[in-house]
């Protein structure tokens, strides 16, 4: 049985995700709290020319109705950027919060957008930030915005960074403890990206530790990763590792304001560790739980109003900048440079595996991998990246409808290629589409779904209708 | 016209895919994918790893062993 939990002590929590439904349904006591990523469930739609995020009420309700009490963690606007998110993220983010009433609200310390000639662009994937006096001070006065978004108290994460350290930048602990100090703000104990951090060159976790307020920490986060390139990934992949279990183990009874312990898995990674593996991580991080402090923890500290200046903040842009152009180049950088790039390429082709699922497969079965890449790699080189996948996913519909030689070399990628292109329409600016087909597309689209080309079909006029 | 597809009864975000005069035909796979597309729009989650989904579509689509992929004749290389 374990220990009850009530107030802002949550316990044992994971991140949401459809996936792994069955295990909160169990109940609090396998896990205790549901980490919403809130962005997850926001699209981004266009209507009368004006983009804005629309959430997807229905997924929402579902998450409010679980039985574990509630955290809300960001993933879109975090909190060490100096460009602001262009959209009205504000009234999601607090319908979100209101909804779900967490404690308290984290979000990341990176940064994601630019701004530039032709506007505001993302960046494709959560950036860090220099570690600079310059950057504490816009970190800060970002967080005291987000918390008067939100309402409730705010907390950053510990992220994790590729690049190698540089002398004329805080080291990691000290920047972390700056942070949390100018805005009064609560920690995200990220154990994972810090043990990778220590693994890839940067500062000891033990080092790190010793510099933050501990008593600043309300939630750790752990998760499992990968090795790529001869980094260790923080790529949310699986168990996680015994000697990371260990280590929080060790840390655990040292967090006098620890409030919630959490799970952090991809939910493309579910199926290898199996429901199971799931449940016995739980039942270890439980195990790990009650090696917390036992006195009740202190109230959240006051908030502090803080404001950057223009320079200060201006600085932050230019490394912003400077790092967004080195991953945008080809030339030579250093390794952990050349590691984003590689993250962000995967990611965008990720995203468009995700949104264009079957166009994707029409090209890969018939003009194989390397042909396929190569197609992907000019247009992610001709294009910035795009902040959510039906986006990106309709540039690169819209790019490959540009090329006629390419639709007409793969069989029936032409109706393919119109069909998701509909579907994306009717999501993201609610237009109605009649897709015209030659042959049969269920006979196409059970090709595709088995991961092999469709061949020769009996010719039949279809025409379909697709609408929001 | 037969609606194939519907997300939830509750929900105003549906795609519908509508196929006029094909109202018997068996059409799984039409519902499959217009079922999928509002839950592949939302915003990556967290993670800071290296996204497999790209790879793993690649290796379900093409054999990387045998490379078994249909040549097509006249073809231009991409």
């Amino acid at each position: 049985m374990h220990r009850d939990t009530d107030g802002s002590v949550l316990g044992v929590g994971m991140v949401y995700c459809p996936a792994l439904g069955p295990v909160f349904e169990a109940g609090p006591d396998v896990v205790a709290v549901a980490e919403l990523e809130p962005q997850t469930l926001w699209r981004t739609v266009c209507s009368e020319g004006k983009w804005r995020y629309r959430v997807d009420g229905w997924a929402l309700d579902a998450v409010a109705v679980l039985p574990q009490r509630k955290l809300v963690h960001g993933v879109g606007q975090p909190l060490a950027g100096s460009i602001d998110d262009p959209l009205d993220y504000r009234t999601p983010l607090r319908g979100v919060v209101d909804l779900l009433d967490p404690p308290w609200v984290s979000e990341h310390l990176s940064f994601v957008r630019t701004a530039g000639a032709s506007g505001i662009e993302h960046a494709g994937f959560l950036l860090p930030p220099a570690q600079t006096p310059e950057q504490v001070a816009v970190a800060a006065e970002n967080i005291d915005d987000y918390r008067r978004v939100v309402g409730r108290p705010v907390a950053f994460e510990t992220g994790v960074d590729y690049r190698a350290p540089r002398e004329d930048e805080l080291d990691d602990g000290v920047f972390f403890r700056d942070v949390a100090a100018r805005s009064g703000s609560g920690i995200v104990l990220d154990l994972h990206n810090l043990w990778c951090n220590e693994v890839n060159g940067r500062g000891a976790v033990r080092d790190v530790l010793s510099r933050i307020p501990l008593d600043r920490v309300w939630e750790v986060h752990v998760a499992g990763g990968d090795d790529l390139d001869g980094y260790r990934l923080d790529a949310h992949s699986g168990a996680v590792p015994g000697e990371l279990l260990d280590l929080t183990a060790d840390v655990v009874p040292r967090l006098p304001n620890l409030r919630a312990l959490t799970f952090e898995i991809m939910p493309s990674h579910v199926p290898h560790l199996g429901l199971d593996g799931v449940h016995a991580q739980l039942e270890r991080l439980w195990q790990i739980w009650d090696l917390r402090p036992d006195a009740a923890p202190e109230p959240f500290p006051t908030a502090i109003a803080t404001r950057a200046s223009a320079a200060e903040r201006a600085t932050v842009h230019r490394a912003e900048r400077n790092l967004v152009a080195a991953l945008r180049g080809s030339e030579l950088a250093e390794p952990g440079v050349l590691l984003y790039r590689r993250l962000v390429d995967e990611q965008r082709r990720a995203h468009l595996a995700q949104a264009l699922r079957y166009t994707t497969t029409a090209l890969l079965t018939t003009l194989g991998a390397a042909a396929t890449e190569a197609v992907i790699a000019e247009h992610l080189s001709a294009h910035p990246p795009e902040m959510t996948p039906g986006v990106e996913g309709y540039r690169f519909a819209t790019y490959l409808a540009s090329r006629p030689g390419l639709i007409d070399a793969v069989p029936h990628l032409r109706q393919v290629l119109e069909f998701e292109t509909a579907l994306l329409r009717a999501a993201l600016f609610g237009t109605s589409t009649v897709v015209e087909w030659d042959v049969d597309p269920a006979g196409v689209l059970d090709a595709l779904d088995e991961g092999r080309a469709p061949g020769v079909l009996e010719p039949q006029s279809y025409s379909v209708s697709v609408e929001i | 016209m037969t609606e194939i597809e519907q997300r939830s009864p509750r929900s105003p975000d549906t795609v519908r895919v509508y196929l006029p005069h094909h109202a018997a035909h068996d059409l799984d796979a039409v519902a499959k994918i217009s079922r999928q597309v509002l839950d592949r729009l939302g915003c990556p989650g967290c993670t800071s790893g290296f996204d497999i989904r790209f790879i793993e579509l690649r290796d379900f689509a093409v054999d990387p062993d045998s490379l078994d992929v249909r040549e097509i004749p006249g073809a231009p290389r991409y």
